[in-house]
């Protein structure tokens, strides 16, 4: 029997797998000088953010927005509403089409590149620095909308939409998401199938329960931008008292302090936008790998399966990738035991009268800055890598050789992104996202507690936790990566 | 914004800027190690050779190289096969139980995958780093 080990036939089987569902990551490991500097760095700017406040005493003028009468061009956001809807309508039917007749490359056919890195990755940088703008853009909003045209009281619904289930559906249907999206089988026709899939189901659920309540408690792609669109600088609402259109102009993030959390489904919500991405991150490292196949199987699970690796293997794998669904799933739970730990730290200490849930609902919007630089930081050279390929992709969107726009041979040579580069902004992105959740919790604190000394307390345990998320995040990002992974 | 954000903003930033100032290494000496770590004699090409046996089982091993570095992979392979590095995007067919070598120089710095295109198996990680 040659020296095999279980962990060399995983690499030789899954060498050419991608780390998600398509894109090559060509990231380094952070060094561990950069690791430990972002760490420093985040510890130390975290006590001059509590310094700020001790010194401050009040949240400032810094939450007040700046507020524009928008109603005379309420004509102008009806026609981009309606140019928007059309264009998401023709680009999630291109995305189905391109996957059931199109080529089977994930890199040729357009659908891969198209939802996964431009609308996933890509909308959700823009809606961060813009506005919300799948609001206005949702393919299924659209749809839904056509059919009502046509059907009288298609999307009324038909039962009430039972308070208990609140955020739940848009959470299963969120974890199902990432689960496919990192374990599922990817390509071209599998992400045609879930798309016509997820459409089906959207209108299912806006003809079951109607089209405000599906859109906001089970349609998780709208839950999950209306988070991200917290932390944007532009909004447009109606005004409370005379319903007016506003548009309202704010510091980036300090949206975030209107944001309400009201369910445990929400909170575990934002939880798994943070333990996702880094579960993400960890399954490619060398140490998570090794702790499977070598510390597992040596521990026990050899007298199971087989002493010899190679009967082993195909065992092995397969409860590998339950070992790896599992871990996807109950990673924002393993996070809420920590978070509610801290939470409940801060209630001792600052003797709050609020309840634990209250407290961990009311601190739950400031991690969302860091579940957001974990993304960025994690994904976004996979726009720089294949995002940029749409221009050459729209030219041939089937990958059959056409050239509809003469862009088809542009952008042939993969762009590289220089390591020291993306070290940089991976580390000071982690540690500004650091910053600004603190920030956002501080906030928050004034607001909660009734004496300034119990605000600033009350944040000890808070710094404590965003340590840990940031360390966590900087750590993975400075892991040996196993290759294959 | 008043003052006090203002010397906040400032103490912050230089605190930021002062910490990594510290922790950043310091080029000269190391790089001099590493450099003789990769290249025994400066201006010579590195080699690496891999080498397939038929049916044997083998670690992708991970290759460190420097940025500038001139390489030369000498590859012997069971079967005929296409080699295919990434983010190169070099393509070369080499056939069975001949020696064959790419030449390439590590200008790009990141992590790149050598894959056999015909029997889809990944035959070594090269990751070069900044120099």
């Amino acid at each position: 029997m040659p020296k095999i080990s279980l962990l060399i036939l995983l690499v030789l089987v899954s060498g050419t797998a991608g780390a998600h569902s398509f894109g090559r990551m060509y990231n380094l490991p952070v060094p561990v000088w950069l690791y430990l500097y972002g760490a420093a760095a985040a510890l130390a700017v975290s006590f001059l953010v509590i310094g700020y406040f001790v010194s401050v005493g009040s949240a400032g003028r810094a939450e007040q927005a700046l507020s524009l009468d928008f109603e005379r061009h309420a004509s102008w956001l009806r026609a981009f509403r309606r140019v928007a809807q059309g264009v998401a309508v023709l680009l999630l039917a291109l995305c189905i089409v391109a996957g059931f007749y199109g080529t089977t490359d994930d890199y040729r056919n357009i659908n891969m590149t198209l939802f996964w890195i431009i609308f996933i990755l890509g909308l959700t940088y823009l809606t961060a620095i813009t506005t919300s703008i799948y609001e206005y853009a949702s393919p299924w909003v659209a749809v839904s909308d056509l059919i009502d045209s046509i059907w009288k009281g298609f999307s009324r619904g038909r039962i009430e939409y039972p308070a208990r289930a609140g955020h739940w559906p848009a959470l299963l249907l969120y974890m199902l998401f990432i689960w496919l999206e990192l374990m599922g089988d990817s390509g071209p026709r599998s992400l045609a199938w879930i798309l016509l899939g997820y459409s089906c189901l959207t209108l299912f659920g806006v003809w079951l329960f109607g089209r405000k309540a599906w859109f906001r408690y089970g349609e998780f792609l709208a839950v999950f931008f209306r988070l991200i669109a917290l932390m944007a600088p532009i909004r447009i609402q109606r005004d409370d008292k005379d319903q007016r259109l506003m548009l309202v102009l704010q510091w980036p993030f300090l949206g975030l302090m209107q944001g309400r959390v009201g369910s445990m489904a929400l909170l575990l919500f934002i939880l798994f936008m943070l333990s996702s991405t880094a579960f993400d991150g960890l399954r490619e490292t060398q140490v998570w790998r090794r702790l499977f196949w070598i510390d597992v199987y040596h521990l026990g699970l050899k007298d199971y399966v087989s002493l010899n690796p190679l009967k082993a293997f195909p065992t092995m794998s397969r409860w590998f990738g339950y070992w790896q669904a599992f871990w996807l799933l109950m990673s924002p739970l393993v996070y809420l035991v920590v978070y509610l730990g801290f939470i409940a730290l801060m209630k001792l200490i600052v003797r709050s009268q609020l309840g634990l849930m209250d407290l961990a609902c009311r601190f739950a919007c400031s991690l969302l800055p860091i579940a957001l630089v974990y993304n960025i930081t994690h994904y976004y050279t996979l726009i720089q890598i294949q995002g940029v390929k749409i221009v050459t992709l729209i030219s041939d969107p089937f990958g059959m050789g056409w050239d509809l726009f003469g862009t088809a041979d542009w952008l042939r040579l993969t762009i590289i992104p220089n390591a020291e580069q993306v070290w940089h902004v991976q580390v000071g992105l982690i540690v500004f996202g650091h910053i600004i959740s603190v920030y956002i919790a501080h906030l928050e604190a004034l607001r909660t507690f009734s004496s300034h000394r119990q605000a600033v307390i009350s944040q000890l345990p808070m710094l404590v936790l965003m340590l840990i998320f940031t360390t966590v995040g900087l750590w993975i990002l400075s892991e040996p990566i196993q290759p294959g992974a | 914004m008043n003052k006090r954000t203002l010397t906040f903003l400032f103490f912050a930033i230089s605190l930021l800027v002062g910490l990594f100032l510290l922790f950043s290494p310091v080029p000269v000496q190391q790089d001099a190690a590493l450099l003789e770590e990769t290249a025994p004699s400066a201006g010579s090409p590195l080699e690496i050779e891999l080498t397939i046996a038929d049916g044997a089982a083998q670690e992708p091993a991970v290759h460190r190289i420097r940025q500038g570095q001139e390489v030369v992979l000498k590859v012997l392979l069971p079967r005929n096969d296409k080699l295919h590095l990434h983010g190169y995007d070099i393509h070369q067919h080499v056939k069975a139980n001949e020696p064959a070598a790419m030449r390439f120089t590590a200008i790009h710095t990141g992590r790149f995958e050598l894959e056999l295109h015909k029997s889809h198996a990944l035959l070594a990680v090269l990751e070069v780093h900044p120099d």
